[in-house]
C-alpha cells in the first residue's frame, strides 16, 4: 500500500519538467517566429549543457539529503585551471581542470561525511575557498585566454550532427552518470543512504564513503561545466559562475530530485535544466526587458514548484483519503 | 482545485509574458549585448541607444548578463541574437577574451557587431565607440596645475592595473603635466587601490610619508571620496587639492562643498548613440567609422549647475 502510493507521488514530480518545457515550448514557438525553427533548436541544445552538467552533479548531493552551494565557484576554478593546465602543457591537459573540481567536491565529501559538518556549512566554505584560489592562481581574477583558441571555438561552435562536439561529450557524461545512478552498486547506494539512512547503516553502508562519493561526483560534474565554460569562451573564466549553484539547484528539483533526498533521475534533471534553458533563450529572442526576463524566470520557477505540488495532489488521491482518515 | 488553478498561474503567467512582446514590424532590428544593466553606466549607454534607435526608426533587442563575472550567459546570449538574425549587435563586453570566439561566430554569419566602451577583443568589429580616456587625463592635469598654483608635488591614485582606461587616463595626466607644468613633480603612484577604502588606507600613508603633499590625482570619483576623507581626517584639506574623473550623485555633492577641485567624465549617452549609428550604417551597407571616440568634459564647481549633461547621463526618469 505504501509502495504504491509512494509510487504515484513519485511519478507526479517527474512530470512537472516535461509539463513545463512543453509549455514553454509551445508558447514560445506561438509567440517568437525565431524559436520553433531548426536552427534554434540546436542553439538550445548547444547552451543547456553548462547547467545541465552542474544539475546532474547537484542531484547526487541531493540524493544524500545535502546540497553544494560551491559548484559555480567549483566550476570558475576548474575553469581557470584547464585553462592555465592547457596553455602549460597543450591543449589535452584541458580535463586537469575537471581533476580540481573531484578534488574540491571530494574535500566537500569528507568535511561533511567524516566531520560531520551540515553541507550548507562545509559546501559555503569550499564556495569561498574556491572563488578566492580561483582569484589567486589568476593574479586577481584575470581571465586565462587559451593559446589553441581556433581548436576551442570549432569544438564549441561547428555543428557536428546538428550539435557542437562539445555538447556530445556532455550527453556522454550525462549518459555515464545514468549509469553511475541506476546500475552501480554505488549508486545504490547513495539512494539507500537518502531515502533511509538508518538502514543503509545497518546493511553495512559507511555513510562516510557514500557521502565522499557523492560530492566528489558533484565537485567532478562540476568541474565538466568548468571545461565546458573554458571551451566555449576560449579561456579560463575565474570570476565565472555566480548564481548558477541556485539555477543548478532549481533545474535539479524541477527536474524531480527531491530535497529530502532518495529520489531523482538523471533524465528528470536534464528535462528540468532544458526547460531553464528555453526559458532564458525564449525570452532573450522576444526581445522584452531584461529586468521582465528575470521577473519571468522567478515566477515560472514557482509557478512549476506549485505545479508539483498540484500534480502530486492530483496523482495520489490515496493519500489525501489516508490523511483525512 | 483551488490549488491546482494556483499552479496554473505560472504557465499562464509566461504565456502573458511572451504575448505582449511580439516584434514589431520596423525595417531593422539591432542586438544590443550589455554587461550589466544594475551598473548607472550601462543604464546611460542603454539609454542613448534607444533614444538614438527610436529617432531612426530601428528596433532594439537588448540583453543582460547581470554583471561582469557572468561572461557564460553573455556568450549564450550572443548565440541568441545571431538566432534571432538581427541586422547588427552592439556588445559591451563582460570580459574582452571571453566573448571574443562567439562574436567572430557572429561576424561569420554576416552580422555586424559595434563595440562600445568594452569592446570584444576582436579586430573584427565593423566598429569600436569609446569615450576618450586619455583627455579625461588631460582635462585633470590642466585643471589640477591650475589649483595647485603650477608648483608642488602630486601623487596618482591611478587605478587597478591592466585596465586600458586607467592606463591611457593616467597617460593623459602625465603627459599633460609634464607639459603645462613642468614644475610639479609626481612623487608617488599607487595601482592596487580600486575602491574608496583602499584609496582612503593608501592615502592615509601618503599623508605620513609626504609632508609636502599639495595634489592628489584620482582615476574615479569613487577612490577620490576616500582621499577626500583621510585629507580631512588629517586637516590637510586646504593644503592638498584633488582632482578626478565621473560624476556621481557622491563627486557633485563634493564639488559643491568645494572639496573637489574637478571632475573629467566622459559622454556616455553620447557613445550609446553612436553606437547605434555606426550599427545602423553597417546594417544598411553604408559609410562605418571604424573608430568613435566621444570627447571628454571638464566639471567644476562653477559650471556643475550649467553643464550639459544630456550626452552624459540618462534622464532620472528613464527606466531601461
Amino acid at each position: 500500500m505504501t509502495g504504491a502510493l509512494s509510487r504515484l507521488s513519485t511519478s507526479g514530480r517527474f512530470l512537472v519538467a516535461p509539463v513545463c518545457l512543453t509549455v514553454a515550448i509551445l508558447a514560445f514557438g506561438a509567440a517568437v517566429p525565431e524559436f520553433p525553427t531548426i536552427a534554434n533548436a540546436g542553439n538550445v541544445l548547444a547552451q543547456m549543457w553548462v547547467l545541465t552538467l552542474l544539475a546532474v552533479g547537484q542531484m547526487f548531493a541531493l540524493l544524500t539529503r545535502g546540497f553544494d552551494i560551491s559548484v559555480g565557484a567549483v566550476a570558475a576554478l576548474s575553469s581557470t585551471v584547464a585553462a592555465l593546465a592547457a596553455n602549460h602543457w597543450g591543449l589535452p591537459a584541458l580535463p586537469l581542470g575537471a581533476l580540481a573540481g573531484l578534488v574540491c567536491g571530494g574535500l566537500n565529501g569528507l568535511m561533511i561525511g567524516s566531520l560531520g559538518i551540515q553541507p550548507i556549512v562545509a559546501t559555503l566554505g569550499m564556495f569561498v575557498g574556491a572563488r578566492g584560489l580561483a582569484l589567486l592562481i589568476t593574479d586577481g581574477g584575470q581571465v586565462v585566454p587559451l593559446s589553441q583558441s581556433g581548436i576551442a571555438a570549432a569544438l564549441a561552435y561547428n555543428s557536428l550532427a546538428g550539435i557542437p562536439p562539445i555538447a556530445w561529450m556532455a550527453l556522454a557524461v550525462v549518459v555515464a552518470a545514468a549509469w553511475v545512478l541506476n546500475r552501480s552498486v554505488l549508486g545504490r547506494r547513495i539512494v539507500m543512504l537518502g531515502s533511509n539512512p538508518d538502514a543503509a547503516w545497518l546493511v553495512g553502508i559507511h555513510p562516510w564513503r557514500v557521502h565522499l562519493a557523492a560530492y566528489g561526483l558533484c565537485g567532478l560534474f562540476a568541474g565538466f561545466a568548468g571545461l565546458l565554460i573554458t571551451i566555449r569562451a576560449g579561456s579560463g573564466l575565474p570570476t565565472e559562475g555566480t548564481g548558477m549553484e541556485l539555477q543548478a539547484i532549481a533545474a535539479a528539483v524541477i527536474g524531480g530530485t527531491a530535497l529530502t533526498g532518495g529520489v531523482g533521475r538523471v533524465s528528470g534533471v536534464v528535462v528540468g535544466a532544458a526547460f531553464i534553458q528555453v526559458l532564458f533563450t525564449g525570452l532573450n529572442l522576444s526581445g522584452i526587458s531584461p529586468f521582465l526576463a528575470g521577473v519571468a524566470v522567478g515566477v515560472v520557477i514557482i509557478g512549476s514548484g506549485l505545479l508539483e505540488y498540484a500534480l502530486r495532489r492530483f496523482l495520489s488521491p490515496l493519500e489525501q483519503n489516508r490523511r483525512m482518515a | 482545485m483551488n490549488k491546482r488553478t494556483k499552479s496554473l498561474l505560472g504557465g499562464i503567467g509566461l504565456l502573458a509574458v511572451v504575448a505582449t512582446s511580439s516584434a514589431s514590424a520596423a525595417d531593422k532590428t539591432i542586438g544590443f549585448s550589455m554587461p550589466d544593466l544594475a551598473a548607472s553606466f550601462w543604464v546611460s549607454v542603454t539609454y542613448g541607444v534607444e533614444d538614438q534607435a527610436k529617432q531612426a526608426g530601428v528596433d532594439v533587442i537588448k540583453v543582460n548578463a547581470g554583471g561582469d563575472a557572468n561572461a557564460s550567459q553573455q556568450i549564450a546570449q550572443i548565440q541568441d541574437l545571431i538566432q534571432k538574425k538581427v541586422d547588427a549587435i552592439i556588445v559591451g563586453a563582460t570580459n574582452g577574451d571571453a566573448v571574443k570566439a562567439v562574436v567572430e561566430q557572429a561576424i561569420a554569419a554576416g552580422i555586424p557587431v559595434v563595440g562600445v566602451s568594452s569592446p570584444p577583443n576582436t579586430d573584427k568589429l565593423v566598429a569600436i565607440v569609446s569615450a576618450d580616456h586619455y583627455d579625461m587625463g588631460k582635462l585633470q592635469a590642466e585643471c589640477l596645475a591650475k589649483a595647485m598654483g603650477g608648483k608642488g608635488n602630486v601623487a596618482m591614485m591611478a587605478g587597478p592595473s591592466g585596465q586600458t582606461w586607467s592606463d591611457l587616463r593616467a597617460n593623459g595626466f602625465r603627459d599633460t603635466l609634464a607639459k603645462v607644468a613642468p614644475d610639479i613633480t609626481i612623487i608617488a603612484e599607487s595601482r592596487l587601490a580600486d575602491n574608496r577604502n583602499a584609496a582612503l588606507t593608501t592615502a592615509e600613508d601618503w599623508i605620513q610619508r609626504f609632508p609636502e603633499l599639495s595634489g592628489v590625482y584620482s582615476a574615479t570619483d569613487d577612490m577620490a571620496a576616500g582621499i577626500i576623507t583621510a585629507l580631512k581626517s588629517a586637516d590637510k584639506l586646504d593644503a592638498v587639492k584633488v582632482s578626478a574623473s565621473n560624476l556621481s550623485p557622491t563627486a557633485q555633492q563634493l564639488l559643491k562643498d568645494g572639496e573637489l577641485a574637478c571632475t573629467s567624465i566622459q559622454q556616455i549617452v553620447a557613445q550609446g548613440r553612436a553606437a547605434v549609428d555606426q550599427a545602423i550604417a553597417a546594417a544598411e551597407g553604408g559609410e562605418v567609422k571604424k573608430e568613435v571616440v566621444t570627447p571628454a568634459l571638464l566639471v567644476t564647481a562653477e559650471n556643475l549647475d550649467t553643464v550639459d549633461l544630456s550626452s552624459v547621463v540618462a534622464p532620472s526618469d528613464y527606466r531601461p
